[in-house]
């Protein structure tokens, strides 16, 4: 004890006032107690602290009057240790303050014995702690957040020391390594996540140690799991003096990122390889028509390089009067339509570098990335176009050759059909150079003759005319207009004399008001021409009045003109009621056996039907049909 | 046979087709023969017969529409009429062809003709030789 305080110590005896006064502005709390735990001073920090004033507690058992109940056994024992000997005792408990509330205090207690060692005062300093306490609490509340929070992290969170062993590692190593973070504590890291993967991350964890930050991105083939792809940071970690006693390891398994990146990547490539190595051109285009991709079989139908389409318009790719129409085309689809895009299959005309034109089956589809994008499948369908054309060729070709057969069949009539005018005319002729050799006949009556001559010239005319255009190769896609009575009129002019040699007599039943037929004239001839002449190789076949029937209805829908021809012959076989339209199939022993064939294939290439059936008299009767609005 | 002799006769013409019927009709005209023309089997049943006591020839086309030129020929045979007549037809072997004859018919004459070959046919007819 150094001098100035023995000098106060003898001043503060001899002052009671100066001691109370120091009682008063001290901070620390102070209680002076006799032997029973009475209250003898209660200094004016216990009155703030409490709330209750010194002349309210002088007297009382401060244990009975401040320490909350559940409290009170621990007091008492304490209280206990001092009488029996204990001289300081640390205590910690709280107080209830007036207002109802709990203040924690730490007390350091110093007995104070009379002269036969009795307990005379117990005086008690004490702090509030109340404050540090929470304080100690919360943090210890944080801590365990964080720790909870290193737990959740979908990472490994480690310390480990500069000796390799684990001090704290988080919940992530017992998902990676299937051990409780307890096991782990104080273990060498090489031995948790194997050697193998400690040789890999060795070079990084030396860096953290000797003070530097270090990132590994990559695989590690870690023990037992297999191989993950981590990106891991390996940090420093620094003791009180700053000393370097340690690193943080923090990794995050990339492995799924990782595979999906391949994942995705490789799709990239396979989608760039399919469009690559696509058979049909792939074209993309933004929204004003400016070409952003062309493909290699791009390149192959229209001969240009990516380089020299790509920039600029699609419609460089079109022929002129398509290419002038697209922008507008694009623009209208804007503005109308902007959800969605459908062209699907529609066949389109394209321009190759060369100026030809192209036969293609264009797809749209539209996509938004950023902005709007059109993409253009087309596929080259030249080849099947010219299939097309030939396939209407031979058929076509086909076709006039069962034409010419079936005109075989009756040339003795059509030349027959020919030679009445021929008879007529040479008869007259005849006739007039008799009445030339007789002047005194009229002129009147040659004129007369001259005029019968050239009207029968005409009619031989006309037959062969007609003879000649059923004769002639006809072009596959040529449309004429006609109506049903002409197209009838026609073909009888070919088979007149059929029929009256075979002493037929028929009946056409055609009402004026039909309207006119888009066809191919030839074709339907044909149909015409083969359905009668059939009729009338029936009914030679029996020896009663012959009648051939043509009649033409609308059908029901009113969207077809419906043609039939009917007789009296034997009528259809059950038996061959299909197979007649099956090309070959003949009963006759002339003929190729093409007609009926070609009749169906002729009628339903114009969109109609054609069937066989028997009349209720017992005759055959054929019926067809023909749309009138063949392109519509 | 004297050329005055020979211009003597009738000949009546039954044929639909109007070209035939009239270079026919010129051509035995061109002979000085009278000639009566009808264009159908009907036409001429419904007419008056020639009974002018002139030889005549009478010509039908077998190939008519309603009554045909056999069922004329037929008619006229069961009504006991005489009168020769010439058939012309496209197809003198066919059914018609057959039933003419049977009716007894002069001649056949196959179209197409020779007019010279006609007019020989119908010269035999109005005079023939014995």
């Amino acid at each position: 004890m150094s001098a100035n305080q023995e000098l106060i110590g003898h001043n503060l005896e001899r002052d009671p006032v100066l001691l109370q006064s120091l009682l008063s502005v001290s901070d620390l709390l102070v209680v002076v107690l006799d032997g029973d735990d009475t209250i003898l001073l209660f200094n004016r920090a216990c009155e703030k602290l409490s709330g209750y004033s010194a002349e309210e507690m002088i007297g009382r058992d401060v244990i009975e009057a401040l320490v909350p109940e559940d409290e009170r056994p621990g007091v008492h024992r304490a209280s206990a240790r001092l009488s029996h000997g204990d001289t300081e005792i640390p205590h910690t408990n709280h107080w209830l303050t007036r207002d109802g509330g709990k203040r924690l205090v730490e007390w350091n207690n110093t007995v104070l014995y009379d002269d036969q060692d009795r307990v005379r005062h117990v005086v008690a300093t004490g702090v509030d702690i109340t404050e540090r306490e929470r304080a100690r609490e919360a943090s210890e509340r944080h801590k365990e957040q964080l720790l909870r929070l290193l737990d959740a992290f979908p990472a490994l969170v480690a310390h480990i020391g500069a000796d390799l062993r684990v001090r704290f590692a988080n919940h992530g190593y017992r998902t990676w390594f299937d051990l409780e973070p307890h096991e782990q504590i104080g273990r060498h890291i090489s031995d948790i996540i194997g050697a193998p993967a400690f040789d890999v991350l060795k070079p990084y964890i030396d860096q953290a140690l000797s003070g530097n930050k270090a990132i590994y991105h990559g695989e590690v083939p870690y023990i037992g799991g297999g191989n993950r792809f981590i990106h891991g940071t390996y940090v420093p970690s620094f003791d009180d003096e700053g000393e370097i006693d340690g690193y943080y390891s923090l990794a995050v398994d990339l492995t799924e990122q990782e595979q999906l990146k391949n994942q995705l990547a490789d799709q990239l490539r396979q989608s760039r390889t399919i469009v690559e190595k696509a058979m049909d051109a792939i074209i993309t285009i933004d929204r004003r028509g400016i070409v952003n991709s062309f493909n290699p079989a791009a390149e192959r139908i229209f001969g240009y390089r990516p380089e020299e389409v790509i920039g600029q318009n699609v419609a460089m790719l079109m022929p002129g009067d398509t290419a002038s129409q697209h922008d507008a085309y694009l623009r209208d689809y804007q503005e109308e339509r902007p959800k969605s895009v459908s062209v699907s299959g529609s066949e389109v005309v394209g321009m190759r570098k060369d100026g030809s034109p192209v036969e293609l089956q264009l797809t749209v589809s539209a996509f938004t990335e950023g902005e709007r994008y059109f993409v253009g499948f087309l596929h080259d369908i030249s080849q099947r176009k010219r299939a097309e054309r030939e396939a209407r060729e031979h058929f076509s070709e086909l076709a006039r050759v069962t034409r010419l057969s079936a005109l075989g069949e009756v040339t003795s009539g059509l030349a027959h059909e020919i030679s009445q005018p021929l008879t007529a005319i040479s008869a007259m002729a005849e006739a007039s150079l008799m009445m030339l050799d007789k002047p005194r006949r009229s002129e009147h009556s040659i004129k007369q003759a001259i005029e019968q001559i050239a009207r029968q010239g005409q009619r031989a005319r006309e037959i062969i005319e007609q003879l000649r255009s059923f004769l002639r190769k006809d072009h596959p896609d040529r449309v004429e207009i006609y109506t049903a009575r002409q197209l009838i009129e026609n073909v009888l002019k070919l088979l007149t004399h059929e029929l009256e040699l075979a002493e037929v007599r028929t009946r056409i039943e055609v009402p004026e008001d039909m309207s006119e037929l888009k066809i191919n004239r030839v074709q339907i001839e044909q149909v015409l021409f083969n359905l009668i002449k059939n009729a009338v190789d029936a009914m030679r076949q029996v020896d009663m009045q012959r009648m051939l029937t043509i009649q033409c209805t609308r059908t029901d829908d009113l969207s077809c003109c419906e043609f039939s021809v009917s007789d009296t012959g034997p009528g259809i076989s059950t038996d061959y009621a299909e197979a007649m339209f099956h090309p070959f199939f003949t009963t006759k022993t002339e003929g190729l056996g093409q007609g009926l064939s070609i009749c169906r294939s002729i009628v339903e290439n114009h969109g109609g039907t054609i069937c066989g059936d028997n009349t209720p008299e017992g005759g055959a009767i054929f019926r067809f049909t023909i749309p009138y609005s063949l392109d519509e | 046979m004297t050329q005055q002799h020979a211009r003597t006769g009738t000949v009546v013409i039954v044929d639909d087709d109007e070209g035939v019927r009239d270079a026919l009709k010129m051509l035995a005209q061109s002979q000085g023969w009278e000639v009566h023309t009808f264009a159908s089997a009907a036409d001429f049943l419904e007419s008056r017969e020639p009974s002018n006591g002139q030889p005549t020839c009478l010509v039908v086309d077998l190939q008519m529409p309603s009554m045909d030129g056999a069922e004329l020929v037929e008619t006229l045979q069961s009504r006991g009429n005489k009168t020769p007549v010439i058939v012309l037809t496209a197809g003198p072997s066919g059914a018609l062809a057959r039933r003419a004859r049977a009716a007894g018919v002069k001649k056949v004459v196959s179209k197409p003709f020779d007019p010279a070959q006609w007019l020989e046919a119908v010269r035999d007819v109005l005079h023939p030789v014995h």
